[in-house]
């Protein structure tokens, strides 16, 4: 049914792009399918029509997840698998004014568990020249988290979340740019999954399965655990800190090297490291090829622990997560993009391979997914 | 961080510099843009924002869970 409603609004855009200058229509589908037996679907499609030739636009943008998980996370609770579909859209406004490009969007996504309404404000300046752009923007996002066949009424939990940007394009020299942004990120509230609970162990268990030869994995903890098996529980604020550089070197007639490097640190401990080198070719005046990888490395939260160990006159840790993204891990991606324009119309078809080990987490060591994704834009 | 910081004290300093419109040719390439297709982003980088534990930078996230 989304399916037709979303081919639907695509005809109905492209009608109507047909008979009116400055606009656009695209469609994109993602696809995600990893070995921790997790697919994702998401069909896109959007509109845009041009304001003004400075940037100015206002556009529409629908998704829809749907998402199939039988992963670790999932059967570890003795769950076989789930289904969910969330969908998400997008209104945004930007408008010139001289040397100025304020912007304002809308977002709002909802899930059977979760809700989400946020707002942008973004303002972009040319600093006396084009060579020169400084853009700032603020975000506020409101969630609403309930549980699957709960009513929201019956059991909700809130989180607010603000984002703060700051960045600098430069113009370096005739073939290198470069591009600074710092961004501030405070959460504040509920930051747990609600069904998420932390397997506790007690010293003898650990002795038992180490005397047994067992190690403490996806299959076995479950016959060392204690039985008490209590939610999961993290600090109800977190602040974060991201710095990102981007420098673009033109190859000329050949294309561009692009280099992303970002480093980010939280109130969490987590502290994160990416870097993401791309190679940007034009094969013709109407094709290009990207060749892309991405590294991934972070530590883990200060109060991250692979097994979580009790004596019996402990209590049971205050902060205690099995969120393998609060964990140490590496990740590494590595991806091809081909870009083709011809006319009104554009189009891209990319596909990536990403693997991920975790060194300290007690259900998974590695997954491998492939992601696809493709799109076509017209603009008449 | 020291080396990052440095490298974008040097950036906001080159900003005296300006790009006479004859140098501008490989800039207005389309390889040079800074900002990729934002539909086509918006789609990867909720996917990222899920499989990755660190917060805001370049992309960002959308909105909902994404569990999995």
């Amino acid at each position: 049914m989304r399916l037709q409603l979303t081919a639907a609004l695509l005809a109905l855009a492209a009608s109507t792009a047909a008979a009116q200058d400055g606009l656009s229509v695209a469609a994109d589908t993602l696809v995600y399918d990893d070995t921790d037996n997790v697919t994702v679907v998401s069909p896109q499609v959007s509109v845009h029509q041009e304001l003004d030739e400075d940037g100015g636009e206002v556009s529409a943008r629908a998704v829809v997840d749907v998402i199939s998980a039988a992963s670790v996370d999932v059967v570890s609770h003795a769950t076989s698998s789930f289904e969910e579909v969330r969908t998400e859209a997008v209104l945004s406004i930007a408008k010139a004014w001289d040397d100025h490009l304020p912007s304002f969007s809308y977002r709002f996504s909802i899930e059977p568990d979760w809700e989400s309404h946020g707002v942008t404000a973004g303002w972009q300046s040319r600093l006396g020249t084009p060579d020169s752009v400084l853009t700032a923007s603020y975000s506020v996002t409101s969630d609403t988290i309930g549980r699957s066949e709960t009513p929201f009424e019956s059991w909700s939990r809130s989180l607010v979340t603000h984002g703060g940007s700051v960045g600098l394009t430069q113009v370096i020299s005739p073939r290198l740019l470069v591009r600074g942004v710092y961004t501030l990120t405070v959460q504040d509230g509920y930051l747990e999954k609600p069904y998420r609970y932390v397997p506790l162990f007690d010293a003898d268990a650990v002795e038992r399965a180490r005397a047994s030869g067992d190690a403490l994995d996806l299959h076995t903890f479950g016959a060392y655990r204690l039985s008490a098996r209590p939610p999961e529980e993290v600090p109800d604020q977190r602040v974060g800190h991201a710095l990102g550089v981007r420098g673009l070197w033109s190859l000329g007639s050949a294309g561009a090297l692009k280099l992303d490097y970002q480093i980010y640190a939280d109130s969490w401990d987590l502290l994160a490291h990416a870097l993401e080198p791309e190679l940007r070719l034009r094969l013709t005046d109407d094709l290009q090829l990207h060749v892309y990888a991405r590294g991934y490395l972070q530590s883990a939260a200060f109060f991250w622990q692979r097994v979580y160990v009790v004596s019996q006159s402990d209590r049971i840790p205050r902060f205690r997560t099995l969120d393998r993204e609060l964990s140490s891990y590496v990740s590494l991606t590595g991806g091809a993009r081909v870009e083709w324009r011809h006319g009104p119309v554009a189009a891209y078809a990319e596909g990536s391979v990403m693997a991920t080990w975790w060194d300290d987490f007690l259900l998974l060591d590695d997954r491998l997914a492939l992601v696809g994704q493709a799109g076509v834009r017209w603009t008449p | 961080m020291r080396a990052l910081l440095f490298v974008f004290s040097v950036t906001v300093a080159a900003g005296c510099a300006t790009t006479r419109p004859w140098e501008r040719e490989d800039l207005a390439q389309p390889e040079m843009a800074p900002d990729g297709d934002p539909d086509r982003e918006a789609l990867r980088d909720h996917l990222r924002s899920t499989r990755e534990g660190a917060l805001g930078g370049f992309g960002g996230g959308g909105g909902g869970c994404g569990c999995n």
